[in-house]
């Protein structure tokens, strides 16, 4: 009986202790980070600016072996592969044929998933220690040289299926282990898959990876991961945690750590604090069955002044576009939106269930946060835009005439894809597997069968561009934080966008851009009151010269009436050919641009290389908030279902769009009426 | 710390006696290590969660033994030969070894020399820095260059005229590649050909004329290793894991001699 309560006893000061002390401030590795610069990293290079600053174009989401999905997919690609082929180089994609650019990229960043980052590599190589684990045998060679092939389909596909939900996410049996977990905070090191060494080491490759490629002035990296969570219903709450530095955690904190992104922009404070800048950026808002712009919080509160300004502080960004469809507007939120067709994927991220519209797309957002302002709350959703691949084979495929899309094995060929029919050996082989979560089946499309996967609905997208004074990480990152940034679908169409007053002859000046500099607002920024003039916009936009000519460039505008109630208009400000905007519908006629199908070539001399204008709102009403943002659109061009069938000696599925208009979106400019005395929502950290 | 010395102990015992059991002839003897029953052990712990009891320990040692006896027995009989899947197995693990073997960072020699056998790798392109005044299709007549280039050299401002153009006026350090982006590929390619320091042109691009000054055309060199040096270790690094087992390969194959016995025109049909 002594002994029993002297144990108690002894406990409840131990427990006391550890209470007092804060567990997770003696344990947690959470925190821990490190400066993963190289020795002799050319701190010193002076790198000129350019005080009009440049456009450059990256990708801020890309995927490598390291990734549990891109892994199952084939991937065999490292980070320094990746890098390699942003900078020009050709590497293979896991079928074995070669991927390259045709011009080099200015900034990349490799965003591997950070659950089970690294170990599915492992589990698959009988010889570590994480490849000894009973399930691992299912794994076991699954990339090695014999696999690389479409025989493997069925086994990736079931692999995809049931591994993340099965034993990967089983707890410890062993006490002491799950006892760790607890005092380091540290939730996978409880878990029965997981080896610490193994996942910290791909890490680090991830982050010296970064360090290894990043050139300043010539093409900039950043160390970064993808925190990928989902909400109730498998609705994608996907981002991606961008470092500014070469000081980041050595352990990313991850889905496994928390679903809440709350608790990310927590740990993320929480390291700003300590010297560790970063930012998120989320993506596949369309997947999100409504739940990446809500209007409570995770907890399903009304929002406060802290948690938008939390949001706003770590969430400078959204990505728009995609592989996995675009969110810009949906046909259903947008009917008076001619081009809100575009790039749709009607169901939520890997999931079969469809994906509502409200609070999934950034219109929207961007109408929602000014009905909250209307309630006198910080804007939770005044984000800036940029444009990504989403890719999982290390390379991004922005080119409708070469798309390999982005799950290696998964989507590698026409067939897989859905734009070419299914061969008998492929039905085989999927009717001895069973079926698998990621083929619905079979479509009889004018009298041929094509495998029904959702991959149609797919894009050859995008990129995120910014303005910014040279190609350093200190100048793309400031720009990511001001929102000077734009995002395309993958033409490297560059846009300007300024917002102010007295720019009515601003294309006179003899420095447009200086001029706008000094005397507007950028594209990411606030126009403020002034008596009741409306504001002027100048939007000037360059084609991409390897890809079509311009169409028509657009200014979308959103408001809220002092009730709340949102209201959005689309107007034509230039297009190309002469043609002029009916005053009625603020729209112009339809381009004389054709692209034919047989061969996919398009019309000569119909289009713009340039199109610019300086634009005053005739609907101006100056009590009412308001946001502007620019939408340019190419010429039509051939759909990457379209070559893909071409290619293959097929007609083209007449279910499917056989054409696109490539687009650009700047992020928007605010117009803030001074009748409020409440801020806007553009919420910088303290220092960075 | 009580129960793990007499865990040993215990374990002592049964290899003492499992020795004493199979040590009748010395090429039959099996040796086994504290540290193999260690990881048993712990591979154990991971899967069930407890510590095993020392019925389980004797388990875990005894089917250790009795793999390793089948596995003796097996080689005896040569059942390792001409088997696909042990040769595909050991095919695998010496590639894996090779390759763990080459992920150290390289040498100062090593990169030195990869420096020098790869040197056109490395290679930076001609970089021109020019300015230019731009005469758009739609804002300009056709003589308006032609005229603007002679008044500038007759002594008047170049900056009173042309107009505005998205990407600016002057354009530092730009490669070729770079330039044919952003104008066109006649104006890359007559760029080149312009002599500096004197007002030039006009030049056609995709969108209009342009009267060019070029100041300066940095010829194409190739950069020293100090300069790049984190570029190349990166280069090295990867060359050395994708060579790793191709060369090991190429190294072994001179001490086969190789014959193929097959008629390949019977077998394809």
């Amino acid at each position: 009986m002594g002994l029993a309560i002297r144990t108690f006893l002894i406990a409840v000061l131990f427990a006391l202790l550890i209470f007092i002390l804060g567990a997770n401030d003696i344990f947690s590795i959470k925190d821990d980070f490190s400066d993963f610069a190289l020795e002799d990293s050319q701190k010193d290079v002076v790198v000129p600016s350019n005080n009009n600053r440049d456009a450059f174009f990256g990708d801020l989401h890309v995927h490598t072996r390291y990734s549990f999905d891109a892994f199952i997919f084939g991937t065999t690609a490292s980070p320094d592969d990746a890098y390699r082929y942003a900078k020009g180089g050709a590497i293979k994609h896991p079928l074995g044929f070669d991927m390259q650019l045709d011009d080099p990229l200015d900034f990349y960043a490799v965003t591997d998933h950070a659950a089970w980052l690294g170990m599915i590599r492992a589990y698959a190589d009988p010889d570590s220690k994480p490849g000894q684990l009973d399930f691992a045998s299912d794994l076991h060679g699954l990339n090695n040289p014999e696999n690389l092939n479409t025989n493997t389909f069925a086994r990736r596909a079931g692999l995809f299926a049931n591994l993340i939900t099965g034993e990967l996410i089983e707890p410890s049996k062993n006490p002491l282990k799950i006892l760790g977990a607890y005092l380091q905070e540290d939730t996978i090191y409880g878990t029965m898959a997981y080896d610490r060494n193994t996942h910290q080491s791909a890490w680090r490759d991830v982050a010296e990876a970064a360090e290894r490629h990043n050139q300043p002035g010539e093409f900039t990296t950043f160390i970064a991961y993808e925190f990928t969570s989902s909400g109730p219903g498998q609705s994608n709450l996907h981002r991606n945690v961008i470092f500014k530095g070469s000081k980041a955690p050595i352990q990313p904190f991850s889905i496994i750590d928390s679903r809440n992104p709350e608790e990310l922009w927590d740990w993320m404070d929480n390291l700003r604090d300590l010297g560790v800048e970063s930012l998120a950026i989320p993506h596949n808002s369309n997947g999100s069955n409504g739940q990446m712009f809500k209007l409570v919080d995770w907890a399903g509160n009304p929002m406060d002044d802290d948690y938008a300004s939390q949001r706003m502080r770590n969430e400078p960004l959204v990505e728009i576009t995609q592989v996995k469809g675009t969110s810009d507007t949906h046909p259903l939120l947008s009917p008076e939106d001619k081009w809100a067709d575009f790039g749709i994927m009607n169901n939520r991220v890997a999931s079969p269930f469809y994906s509502h519209p409200k609070g999934s797309y950034v219109r929207d957002a961007y109408l929602r946060g000014l009905s909250l302002e209307a309630e006198y709350k910080i804007n939770p959703y005044k984000f800036g835009l940029v444009g990504a691949s989403d890719t999982h084979t290390g390379a991004i495929s922005d080119k409708e005439s070469d798309f390999h899309s982005k799950v290696g094995i998964l989507d590698g060929t026409p067939e897989l894809r859905g734009a070419a029919p299914i061969s008998q050996d492929l039905r085989d082989r999927l009717e001895e597997a069973g079926g698998s979560i990621l083929v619905n089946g079979i479509l009889d499309i004018d009298g041929k069968d094509y495998i029904d996967t959702g991959y149609t609905e797919w894009g050859a997208s995008g990129l995120a561009a910014v303005w910014a004074e040279n190609n350093t990480r200190e100048s793309i990152y400031e720009a990511f934080r001001r929102k000077e940034t734009f995002a395309t679908t993958g033409s490297r169409i560059k846009v300007r966008f300024f917002g102010g007053y007295n720019l009515k002859n601003i294309l006179q000046e003899k420095d447009p851009i200086k001029y706008a500099y000094a005397q507007a607002a950028t594209m990411g920024s606030d126009i403020i009151q002034n008596n009741d003039t409306a504001p002027e916009f100048m939007v000037w936009a360059l084609r991409d010269l390897k890809r079509a000519p311009l169409d028509r460039v657009q200014i979308i505008k959103g408001w809220t009436e002092l009730s709340g109630k949102p209201h959005e208009k689309i107007y034509d400000v230039a297009c190309s050919d002469g043609r002029k905007a009916n005053p009625n519908t603020g729209l112009c006629k339809e381009s004389r641009a054709k692209v034919n199908l047989n061969n996919c070539k398009i019309s000569k001399n119909v289009g713009a290389n340039e199109l610019k204008t300086v634009w005053q709102d005739p609907d101006f009403n100056p009590d009412l908030k308001a946001f502007y943002y620019v939408r340019v659109l190419e010429n039509p061009t051939c759909r990457w279902s379209t070559w893909d069938a071409l290619k293959s000696g097929e007609k083209p599925r007449e279910d499917l769009p056989s054409t696109i208009q490539e687009r650009a979106w700047s992020s928007p400019i605010w117009y803030i009426p001074d009748n409020e005395g409440i801020t806007t929502g553009n919420i910088l950290p303290d220092d960075i | 710390m009580k129960q793990r010395l007499f865990i040993f102990l215990i374990l002592g015992i049964i290899i003492l006696s499992a020795d004493l059991m199979f040590n009748d002839e010395s090429e039959d003897k099996i040796t086994i290590f504290e540290s193999e029953i260690n990881s048993l052990i712990g591979t154990w712990v991971d899967q069930v969660g407890r510590e095993p009891t020392i019925q389980e320990i004797d388990g875990i040692i005894k089917q250790l033994l009795d793999e390793e006896i089948l596995y003796r027995e097996a080689l005896k009989l040569g059942l390792d030969k001409n088997d696909i899947i042990i040769k595909r197995r050991l095919a695998q693990k010496i590639g894996f070894l090779r390759q763990e073997a080459d992920s150290s960072l390289p040498s100062e020699d090593e990169v030195k020399d990869f420096y020098n056998q790869n040197i056109d790798k490395y290679f930076v392109g001609k970089r021109i820095t020019f300015s230019h005044i731009y005469f758009s299709e739609n804002g300009s007549n056709k003589s308006d260059a032609d005229d603007a280039l002679s008044l500038i050299r007759s002594g008047s401002n170049a900056t009173d005229f042309g107009e505005p153009f998205l990407l600016g006026k002057n354009f530092s350090a730009k490669s070729i590649p770079e330039i044919e982006r952003s104008f066109g590929n006649e104006f890359s390619e007559e760029i080149q050909n312009i002599s500096p320091q004197t007002w030039s042109g006009p030049l056609n691009s995709e969108y209009g004329s342009h009267i060019v000054f070029v100041n300066s055309i940095s010829e194409s060199y190739t950069p020293d290793l100090e300069e790049i040096k984190n570029a190349v270790i990166g280069d090295v690094i990867l060359e050395k894991q994708n060579n790793a087992v191709n060369e090991y390969l190429k190294e072994l194959r001179s001490k086969y001699q190789i014959e193929i016995l097959a008629d390949l025109n019977a077998t394809s049909d």
